[in-house]
């Protein structure tokens, strides 16, 4: 049984050994790299950078990403499960498979339920008329005279 | 961290072994000259048309760049102005180590058609060192490539592991 | 409307004093007033419903050295509602000591927008400033440039920021020519 994992094993070892062997490989060859300190400035299409990197942005984005990051792991669950269910079938256990993967996809799925409900599926949020008044900022604002 | 570079020798048994090692990394190095792109004026409508499907300097090897950290090669076709000088300095300095540049067309020459002007650098080699100087107003897209094999001569007979003299 | 009725017009608006029409057949006619009427003059142009100049074509500055030393500032007017045109100019005196404190003009950007970039255009070609202009600096040429590069005595600096002007001939190549 382990005999398969000696498969992944030897991938593994390759990569790491390879990655090591093209980086070191490289160092012996390359020429010196010139002391100009600008060398290392950041690529900004040769302006000089101004201020911080760490820019604010939108939170839907890490709203979507963590929905998409709990979605894709459970896919990533359930994928080897389905495909060792049919050796579960035979030897008699099926529906205690089927009922836990349910369970578990069931779980997340009230989760799906709550950020529907939120309304953050959506990129921009429908408020009711009452609020909308309230929550527009003032150069949105329609002007009226 | 041990260094190879330009510290092997030229004689001997192993003179022999490391100049075959160096005519294989040139050849490398050669085949696959990337430019930054760097098209200022006229001549960069010229050097897209080099990169494009008649005249295909793909075949050669040259593909473009639009980062100075993936080049080893600079094309500079076109005017240069003293504007654009010190960011023309920090994209050179910006390219990594073995680096090439190409002047293509008279202002990037010698300021070219504009030497009276008050605002153009009268060659961009008072900036950066040049290695192919390209003539032309523009040069044709054939003239261009005869630049870039010219500047794979010079990689061709470049000594890069074995000590230059 | 033609060039005449608009000056006539513009004497009703501004008085006859010190306005010089030349209407020669060469170019356009042109109307050079005095700096000081330049304002009062602008805001009525556009604001005039039969004038209603509400484009500034274009604004220019020019350097002359004849027997005076002086520069013009030209606008070139049009209305898009009567589809007439109107070329205005203001000539400046450059005496040779402290040139700046007198090329001075209004700024007009505040009664055409457009003017904005053309008078901090004006200034980096020429020297002269705009006053009451909201954001006046250069506009071409690096900001640490110095000198104003169209005036007809400009003289070019040796160095700017440590890259040399000229073009140095290479000795070898000049010997093989003279041979």
């Amino acid at each position: 049984m382990f005999f398969n994992y000696a498969n992944v094993f030897i991938f593994i070892v390759l990569g790491l050994l390879m990655t090591f062997v093209i980086i070191t490989v490289s160092r012996l060859l390359a020429p010196r790299v010139s002391d100009v300190p600008d060398k290392f400035t950041t690529y900004e299409c040769g302006e000089r950078p101004v201020g911080s990197a760490w820019i604010l942005f939108n939170f839907r984005f890490y709203a979507v990403a963590l929905a998409f990051l709990i979605f894709d792991i459970e896919l990533a669950l359930v994928f080897p499960c389905v495909s060792v269910f049919d050796k579960w079938r035979r030897a008699g256990s099926g529906l205690f498979a089927l009922i836990e993967i349910t369970v578990f996809v069931g779980i997340l799925f009230l989760g799906l339920i709550y950020m529907w409900n939120r309304g953050d599926l959506k990129w921009t949020k429908e408020v009711p008329a009452e609020l909308e008044e309230l929550m527009m900022l003032e150069e949105e604002k329609p002007i009226t005279f | 961290m041990v260094h190879l570079y330009n510290k092997m020798p030229a004689e001997g048994f192993f003179g022999a072994a490391f100049t075959t090692v160096d005519r294989a990394l040139n050849w490398f190095r050669l085949s696959s000259v990337w430019y930054l792109l760097f098209g200022l004026a006229c001549c960069g409508i010229e050097l897209m048309q080099t990169g494009g499907p008649r005249t295909d300097i793909d075949r050669i090897g040259s593909v473009p760049r639009p980062t100075p950290r993936q080049s080893d090669l600079m094309i500079v076709a076109g005017t240069l102005t003293y504007k654009m000088a010190s960011r023309l300095r920090l994209l050179y300095d910006q390219m990594a180590e073995p680096k090439y540049v190409i002047a293509m067309g008279s202002c990037a020459n010698c300021g070219g058609l504009f030497q009276l002007s008050y605002s153009v650098v009268k060659g961009v080699d008072k900036i950066v060192p040049v290695d192919v100087y390209v003539p032309g107003c523009p040069p044709r897209p054939e003239a261009l490539t005869e630049g870039i094999l010219k500047l794979q001569e010079k990689i061709r007979t470049e000594r890069f592991l074995v000590k230059s003299p | 409307m033609e060039a005449q009725s608009i000056l006539e017009r513009i004497k009703r608006i501004i008085g006859e004093a010190d306005l010089v029409w030349v209407d020669d057949q060469t170019g356009d006619p042109y109307l050079v007033i005095p700096k000081e009427k330049l304002r009062r003059l602008a805001i009525n142009l556009k604001g005039d419903p039969h004038l209603a100049f509400d484009t500034l074509m274009c604004l220019s500055g020019v350097h002359n050295m004849g027997e005076q030393d002086e520069m013009e500032v030209i606008y070139h007017l049009y209305s898009v509602r009567h589809r007439h045109q109107f070329v205005l100019k203001v000539r400046l005196d450059r005496p040779a000591f402290f040139p700046h404190f007198y090329l001075r003009v209004d700024s007009v950007s505040g009664i055409w927008p457009a003017a904005a970039w053309m008078e901090r255009e004006a200034y980096d070609m020429f020297g002269i400033h705009f006053v009451g202009h909201g954001d006046f600096r250069r506009l071409l040429l690096p900001t640490d440039w110095e000198g104003h590069p169209l005036q007809k005595d400009y003289q070019e600096a040796e160095v700017y920021r440590g890259i040399s002007t000229t073009r140095e001939e290479i000795e070898g190549i000049l010997a093989e020519e003279s041979d």
